[in-house]
């Protein structure tokens, strides 16, 4: 007894679920805080209700004009047939749920016929999938925001959580990759309500996308009789009695239907809405109860509130999935890490688009409208993209937002003074806060297109002007965070009280004018000062000079030496090798004294060559360590330190297994010669054996005078002492210097090599 | 040994100004002024000084109780003077070409210093007061990506240098040990001694001479913290695992069990054993936004009444905090206190002289940082005049001993309205920090005054473990009628004593 309840609970239990599982996915109004009658209105406009109720804001279903070039008739049947199977959770209302098995089919065999009509000349098609793309187009779909709304896919393009998410159905089966792609390349060329906004991709992008979306799966396809005319006749009549052109353009012009009883005197227990809805002329949305539920609170409640159509409209286009408003929405747990971005550095604003919360006051109208209405990518660091939503959204939205957030009651910022003279001085002042001496805006922000090379937060001045409202960037200014919680920018002003007292007569009023109309001015304002880093020279005088930081074409652990003269080289004490030498100027450091230190300190001349990077004493049982193509010490290989001598000149000290070396440069010249560099490497064992040293490796290394000279490159002459030092061809265009080190138990073995710089070269 | 330098490459003679206070954190500025002066040092314009680190010189240096700095662009210097009542200062160069030097200390003749690339012992071995002898003592962490910054202690009591290794751009583990933490012997022995780090700042011992490090904020650490280096742990972010199987990762044991997203720390240190909770967490923003290092008061009350605890400095918002710590049930825990805002640039490092100087600087270069600007060294002096304010909050198994720095007005102290107290914590997870949440309000039930009168006794139910429990004080008035000049505090519970 006890079971067979149980049995019947859970079939009972799977029912609900299963009713729930068709109901019509408005995914923004089904999350949190929204009230019922806010929710029901969503539903109301979502579902089209006025379409055939008549009322102000109808909602235009696709286009169905040219269907039979974008989809394949034999899913147009099963969908019409069946559109909560195919794709549970559609808003596509089902108009033939009164009729028998094969009455549906046979009509929806007839509408689907009519709906193409006679496409002989350009019919569906599929073409060979393209596997490459396809993964390009899975690394966007999980990145640029469709995983916002959509259920996230693997790399087979099956879906990961339809919790919350719009409905895609089966796509492989509906599109082909080529018309899939022309849809998302304007969405709302065929879908005018812009529930799919534009995101502007690129026409590859469009590619990789659909590629991907179709990625062939197992699916039945059903197969299709072909369209003749008496078919086509019965189909274009069941157009009309179905009232599909109430929501669709179509190959039916619309035709005035007597409307459906007004939604203000309709009975919110029947028809559409009743508990089972049927009949002829009931569009069945397979509606949940609490669905029901909020449609019949919004049809008995006030109108909306304009605050509660600002939420209403949110959730219709689910922008609250990606944009939080309030305590409104934001992305949900399950779907925070979708969220990425390509500077780290700005914690969350690095990640999540920003928040809704006064846009109407932050935005200027016309700005706001084309970003709602177009799309926007103001903050190029985030990989998810604002899409467009049509006119006709961004005109439905705007006003209201600017009615909702915008604070009208304040004072406008300071205006420019109509003489030149003070309206510079005004810019100078702003000039002088963003730059580097200032509050130093640039540590963090882009400004017009340029950056410090760590940091990217938004450009200050790309678009300030004709984006922000002056006053609010005033009240941003006294206090960022209250705008964005987890943003990192600190406060500068405090009240009226600025953080540099010191510029201009140190009020926050005059210093936040100041700001906004050097930033406003646009892309050809002056630069502030320390956005171009100025070179910082090393100079070397009488004293050898050492830098220990990134240096151009090693790694992180370089240790560059300037001599007395003007000779310079790196140590990479990763290697352990002498990797490269120049002449000339020692070194600019800007790149590492600047910013983060984020850059390598640069080489400012050309007469530099290579020694070649990766180790320089090779193991001689070759299993030790990593080939020599690697960047990395092998194990067994220290670096000890260095000692300078009384003109600074290292010695390097560090240990290739039980072999002990000292390495050690200095500068000579030989009369009327240039400036030349002598290295003296010892090496002291406790026990006789070999070592290989590599002199230098590289592309081209050939003997120069005698068996002992080598040049190295086009204009470095080697010369090593005595030495058994040879040549070896490695292959693929690689020569590798060798020196063959014969060492006794305890006895110093010295190997010098000196380095000059052939002008004439080879 | 240094002796005084005959030659100085450096040398500046200037009359040391009043600092600029340049804004508020808290708003307490002005007030704070009135005990504590902030003074710029003087410094010549061509030093382009980025302190990043400081030590005190001991009695063996030849220069008992002067300052040495270690800077961003790679130097030791040595300052004569910065802790004269007058001071006039002199630089001298002693060493130079280092890679960021971000841990110093003295110890046996040499300066002992952490460069991102190595832990180096680097010695004048010729009396000339230049170094010219520069020992690796230990390098065996991977250093591929200029954010892997390293910072280390100065030598402790056994000579070892304790190093902690932020990971590869602060968020990934891209070289060998990034996110790891060692103990480096001064013949180079290299010892694990935590995983689990994600972008740290200063280490040194805290007032009980105990190891800990700053940690900041970013996944897994909803704010910047104190946490303790405890040998063997696990600190919180768990993307370096991998260090496990490397041959000194091996030392530390097995891997802990992986934390789950998006719990909370108390839960996952409950269930990890090797999972050490933060010992004193910042609340974000309220209490800075980049903590970097902290140094012990030593000087025995010549620096006001908070004499041995820790002063804390923050980058972003160039503020000086404090704390105080505590070990509970096996478990270091304790506060942070307002302190000092308004200093002139990103604040990096500090020193505090026995005599009662603290001195502090570093860089507004790279991030963005409230104080602005470039080269400073600032000292806070005390006036001498004791502020009203609270000097420590304890826990108790009852509730919070909270002792001021004066004898409070009893009558006020007794009104149990003068002691807000509400609780929170952050979301244990790999987002970027963490907003607070799972909120809850404490009941102070009842407050007794010490004996003593400086003691406030709240008797609290509801304290919450795994909670940082925030406190704000109302009027509360010394006996001789001076203003309280902090009202917040925050204490981080992670265990109730028993």
């Amino acid at each position: 007894m006890l079971r067979v309840g149980l049995l019947l609970m859970v079939a009972a239990g799977a029912a609900v679920v299963a009713q729930d599982t068709a109901r019509p996915r408005v995914p923004g109004a089904e999350r949190a805080g929204l009230e019922s009658r806010v929710r029901g209105q969503v539903l109301l406009d979502e579902l089209g209700c006025a379409n055939c109720h008549g009322g102000a804001e109808e909602r235009v279903g696709p286009d169905l004009t040219g269907l039979a070039e974008r989809a394949d008739p034999a899913w147009i049947r099963s969908w019409l047939a069946a559109p909560h199977e195919q794709k549970p959770g559609t808003t596509m209302p089902d108009l033939l749920r009164d009729r028998n098995g094969s009455e549906r089919l046979a009509a929806a065999t007839a509408l689907t016929a009519w709906l193409i009509g006679d496409a002989g000349e350009r019919p569906f098609r599929r073409e060979a999938h393209d596997a490459t793309a396809a993964a390009r187009g899975h690394e966007l779909f999980q990145s640029i925001g469709c995983a916002a709304c959509h259920a996230s896919r693997d790399a087979q393009a099956k879906e990961q959580n339809t919790d919350g998410s719009v409905p895609l159905g089966d796509l492989s089966v509906k599109y082909s990759s080529d018309a899939l792609r022309t849809f998302l390349l304007d969405p709302l060329a065929t879908r005018p309500h812009g529930r799919m906004p534009d995101f502007g991709l690129s026409p590859q992008e469009a590619y990789d996308l659909a590629e991907f979306l179709t990625t062939p799966r197992e699916g039945l396809r059903a197969g299709y009789a072909g369209s003749e005319a008496e078919l086509r006749a019965r189909g274009a009549v069941l157009f009309t009695e179905l009232r599909c052109a109430s929501c669709h353009a179509g190959p039916t012009d619309a035709t005035t239907f007597a409307a459906a009883t007004p939604l203000a005197s309709a009975d919110p227990t029947r028809g559409c809405l009743a508990e089972r809805p049927s009949g002829a002329g009931i569009a069945v949305y397979d509606l949940s109860q609490s669905q029901r539920s909020d449609l019949r609170a919004a049809l008995a409640s006030e109108p909306l509130t304009a605050d509660e159509r600002v939420l209403a409209h949110l959730a219709a286009r689910n922008c609250t999935a990606c944009h939080e408003r309030g305590a409104h929405g934001g992305p949900d747990e399950t779907r925070a890490d979708l969220f990425s971005g390509t500077d780290l550095a700005l914690g969350m604003a690095g990640r999540f688009p920003p928040p809704l919360t006064a846009a109407g006051d932050k935005l200027q109208t016309e700005w706001l409208q084309r970003t709602i209405a177009h799309g926007q990518r103001e903050r190029p660091y985030l990989n998810t993209r604002m899409p467009g939503f049509g006119e006709a959204f961004g005109d439905a939205l705007t006003p209201l937002l600017v009615e909702v957030d915008r604070k009208t009651d304040e004072a406008p910022i300071t205006p420019l003074p109509d003489d030149r003279d003070g309206a510079n001085r005004v810019k100078d002042l702003g000039r002088e806060l963003v730059g580097d001496k200032g509050m130093g805006c640039i540590a963090c922000h882009t400004f017009a297109g340029q950056d410090n090379g760590a940091m990217h937060a938004i450009d200050l001045v790309h678009s300030t002007g004709q984006r922000l409202r002056p006053e609010w960037f005033r009240r941003y200014m006294q206090q960022p965070n209250a705008y964005r919680s987890m943003t990192i920018m600190p406060q500068f002003f405090l009240g009226e009280k600025s953080t540099r007292p010191d510029l201009g007569d140190g009020s926050s009023a005059q210093q936040i004018a100041a700001l906004w109309h050097y930033l406003a001015e646009g892309r050809n304002v002056r630069r502030p000062s320390g956005l171009r880093s100025e070179p910082i020279e090393l100079t070397v005088a009488d004293e050898a000079v050492i830098l220990r930081r990134a240096v151009q074409n090693t790694g992180k652990r370089g240790i560059s030496v300037g001599y007395a003269g003007g000779v310079n080289i790196t140590f990479d004490a990763e290697t352990l090798a002498m990797n490269q030498i120049w002449w000339g100027r020692f070194l600019d450091v800007a790149p590492v004294f600047h910013g983060q230190g984020s850059g390598q300190a640069h080489i400012p001349t050309r007469e530099r060559a290579d020694l070649g990077r990766g180790p320089a004493f090779l193991s001689d049982t070759p299993d030790d360590g990593p080939p020599p193509e690697k960047l990395r010490r092998a194990a067994g290989q220290l670096l000890r330190g260095y000692d300078l001598d009384d003109r600074g000149r290292p010695t390097f000290r560090y240990t290739i297994g039980e072999i002990r070396i000292e390495d050690r440069c200095e500068e000579f010249t030989d009369p009327g010669q240039r400036i030349a560099l002598r290295r003296t490497l010892t090496l002291t064992s406790p026990t006789a054996g070999r070592s290989t040293f590599r002199v230098a490796h590289g592309p081209r290394i050939v003997p120069a005078e005698g068996r002992l000279t080598f040049l190295v490159g086009d204009h470095l002459s080697v010369k090593v002492s005595e030495i058994a030092t040879h040549l070896e061809d490695r292959g693929e265009g690689r020569m590798e210097l060798v020196s063959s080190l014969d060492l006794e138990a305890g006895k110093p073995t010295v190997l010098t090599l000196v380095y000059r710089w052939m002008e004439e070269g080879r | 040994m240094i002796r005084a330098s005959r030659s100085l490459p450096l040398l500046a003679v200037v009359a040391a100004l009043p600092g600029q206070e340049l804004g508020d954190a808290w708003g307490t500025g002005p007030t704070e002024s009135e005990y504590y002066r902030i003074v710029d040092l003087p410094i010549p314009d061509e030093l382009r000084l980025e302190a990043s680190s400081m030590c005190l010189l001991p009695d063996d240096s030849g220069l008992p109780g002067q300052l040495a700095i270690g800077t961003r662009r790679g130097e030791i210097l040595i300052v004569d003077g910065a802790f004269d009542e007058l001071p006039d200062l002199r630089f001298h160069r002693f060493a130079a070409g280092l890679d960021e030097v971000f841990g110093l200390g003295w110890r046996d003749g040499s300066f002992w210093a952490t460069q991102q690339s190595e832990v180096s012992r680097i010695t004048d071995t010729d009396g000339d007061q230049r170094a010219d002898r520069f020992d690796t003592l230990s390098d065996v962490w991977g250093f591929e990506h200029y954010h892997e910054f390293s910072w280390g202690s100065a030598p402790d009591e056994r000579g070892d240098v304790w190093v902690v290794l932020g990971l590869s751009e602060s968020y990934h583990y891209k070289a060998d040990y990034r996110g790891w933490a060692f103990r480096i012997s001064p013949d180079g022995t290299t010892t694990p001694i935590a995983s689990g780090v994600r972008s740290a700042g200063g280490v040194a011992p805290n007032e009980h001479g105990v190891m800990f490090y700053v940690e900041s904020q970013g996944p897994w650490n909803g704010a910047c913290s104190l946490k303790h280096l405890k040998p063997g742990s696990f600190v919180g972010h768990p993307i370096a695992f991998g260090g496990y199987d490397l041959p000194l990762g091996k030392q530390l044991g097995e891997r802990p069990m992986e934390p789950e997203p998006r719990s909370r720390l108390i839960a996952e240190a409950d269930r990890i054993p090797e999972l050490v909770p933060y010992a004193v967490i910042f609340p974000y923003r309220r209490m800075g936004q980049s903590v970097t290092a902290f140094r012990p008061d030593r000087s025995g009350g010549r620096f006001g009444p908070f004499q041995d605890q820790l002063f804390v400095s923050d980058y972003s918002l160039s503020i000086l905090m404090r704390a105080t710590t505590e070990e509970v049930n096996g478990v270091w825990q304790g506060a942070c206190y307002p302190f000092r805002e308004g200093l002139s640039t990103g604040l990096l490092s500090l020193a505090i002289s026995p005599n009662g100087y603290l001195v502090t600087g570093g860089t507004n270069r790279g991030w963005p940082v409230r104080g602005n600007k470039q080269f400073v060294l600032q000292r806070v002096e005390w006036t001498g005049k004791t502020p009203f304010d609270l000097h420590d909050i304890s826990i108790r198994p009852w509730g919070f001993a909270l002792t001021f720095t004066e004898v409070v007005d009893r009558e006020i102290a007794m009104d149990l309205a003068n002691y807000r107290l509400g609780t929170f914590c952050h979301i244990y997870r790999p987002g970027y920090g963490s907003p607070e949440v799972d909120q809850t309000t404490p009941t102070v039930t009842k407050v007794d005054v010490t004996r003593s009168g400086r003691t406030v006794h709240l008797f609290v139910d509801g304290m919450v473990r795994g909670h940082v429990h925030e406190f704000t004080l109302g009027d509360l008035k010394s006996q001789s009628r001076q203003d309280l000049l902090h009202h917040h505090a925050y204490y981080t519970v992670n265990e109730i004593p028993r």
